[in-house]
């Protein structure tokens, strides 16, 4: 299940609440979003502070929070998954169909097809490419958000700020070395 | 034969166990958070390049899209270059039997069709020709009237009937054409059809008349005064406005 990004926030210098990133992400859909609308819609929620990290799901239906130590995490993770079967698949179908109407010599639907053809392909390709961030726990369970760009919302996390993540997420590590 | 050694039954004296000692538990302050301190991150971490952006797909289906259109465009324009002989192919599909498939059309050619000369075979597939009496015999209005449908009997009602009436007689006929009935023989060379049966007949009808040797006639009854046209040696007239 993808997810799109409601909230983002990632900084070296902690809030005031003392969080250094926070992801707050909904279920995608049209729906969803209606959803979201009347407070409704399924939450995730991943934050890390300095000497944990809390992870939540909720949704009419209940909810699960977990609050993990710094210490007890074993690793974190990010990755992509970039969709371009999916938007190839779209280019081919707009592609043949430029074809049929070039064979019937109509040269502007030629034409129209073929750019409507690299149009879908390409806001398929951005529109889909997933994201995933997770942290996995010394227990070996994972905790991970998949996520997606929204239309609605427009909020597209590249994989630099994820990077950017696990890179304050090893210098708090750094940071709690240091004091003992 | 080496002798077992001897063990030494009983374990170390363990630490005397104070009893009945409580542990006096911590007082908890909640809802308190460590302070986080600012980290200290090199400025390099953090503008680490994005290896991967949206450019590179765009740029890549814009590339995809120019070779599509290097094929299409001429296509379109009428350039045969690239176009895909679909007939000639779907044919050349269609006369590829495998052996085993050529033995069967063989064996079921044979026993269905005894040996016939190719002259018998010319005349039995050239289908026979109808003359508009046949064709038009027992057919209804729907497989006959013009705009209705393309058919042999529109076209011989059309060829024969219809195209020699005036255009006020085709525009009473077609009011009555609202529910009609097909043409029946009345006289072995002689066939009639009625136009309106079920609104107002008798007064408002119309009936064509259609011999053996393709000679009509047409009579309309207008709030019950008949009028009638025949063609040329059509050879009912006295039929034609008859009382029913």
């Amino acid at each position: 299940m993808s997810l799109v990004v409601k909230k983002f926030f990632v900084s070296p210098t902690p809030r005031e609440d003392g969080v250094y990133v926070e992801i707050l992400a909904r279920e995608s859909g049209f729906f969803a979003w209606l959803f979201a609308l009347l407070k409704l819609d399924p939450n995730f929620c991943l934050r890390i502070l300095y000497d944990k990290v809390c992870y939540e799901s909720s949704s009419i239906f209940g909810f699960t929070k977990v609050i993990m130590p710094i210490h007890s995490v074993s690793s974190i993770y990010f990755g992509t998954v970039r969709p371009w079967k999916k938007a190839l698949f779209w280019f081919v179908l707009f592609a043949v169909g430029a074809y049929v109407a070039a064979q019937m010599q109509e040269m502007a639907w030629t034409i129209g097809l073929t750019v409507a053809g690299i149009v879908i392909a390409v806001l398929v390709f951005i529109l889909n490419r997933e994201l995933t961030i997770g942290v996995n726990e010394v227990t070996d369970t994972p905790y991970e958000m998949t996520l997606k760009r929204s239309i609605i919302e427009g909020q597209e996390i590249s994989e630099q700020k994820l990077e950017e993540i696990t890179q304050i997420f090893t210098a708090i590590l750094d940071a709690h070395k240091a004091h003992t | 034969m080496t002798p077992s050694p001897s063990l030494k039954v009983g374990g170390n004296p363990g630490p005397v166990l104070k009893l009945g000692q409580e542990v006096k538990p911590p007082v908890l302050v909640l809802n308190t958070t460590s302070s986080s301190p600012t980290l200290q991150m090199s400025a390099e971490d953090l503008t680490a390049g994005d290896p991967f952006s949206n450019t590179i797909p765009a740029l890549v289906f814009m590339c995809l899209g120019c070779l599509v259109s290097v094929v299409t465009v001429p296509l379109s324009q009428g350039s045969e270059w690239a176009r895909i002989p679909v007939e000639q192919l779907w044919a050349d599909v269609s006369s590829i039997h495998p052996p085993w498939m050529a033995q069967e059309e063989d064996v079921l050619a044979d026993a269905e069709s005894p040996a016939q000369n190719p002259a018998d075979i010319e005349v039995e597939q050239a289908p026979p020709a109808l003359t508009p009496f046949e064709l038009l015999s027992g057919v209804s209005c729907p497989a006959y009237f013009p705009g209705e449908q393309m058919s042999a009997s529109s076209s011989a009602f059309d060829e024969h009937i219809w195209s020699k009436l005036p255009e006020q007689w085709q525009t009473q006929a077609t009011e009555r054409l609202e529910v009609c009935g097909p043409f029946e023989s009345v006289k072995p060379d002689l066939i009639v059809s009625q136009g309106c049966i079920e609104n107002e007949c008798g007064t408002n009808d119309v009936r064509f008349f259609l011999t053996s040797d393709a000679k009509a006639a047409v009579e309309i009854y207008l709030d019950g005064e008949c009028l009638h046209t025949s063609e040329a040696g059509f050879r009912y007239k006295q039929l034609l406005c008859a009382p029913r």
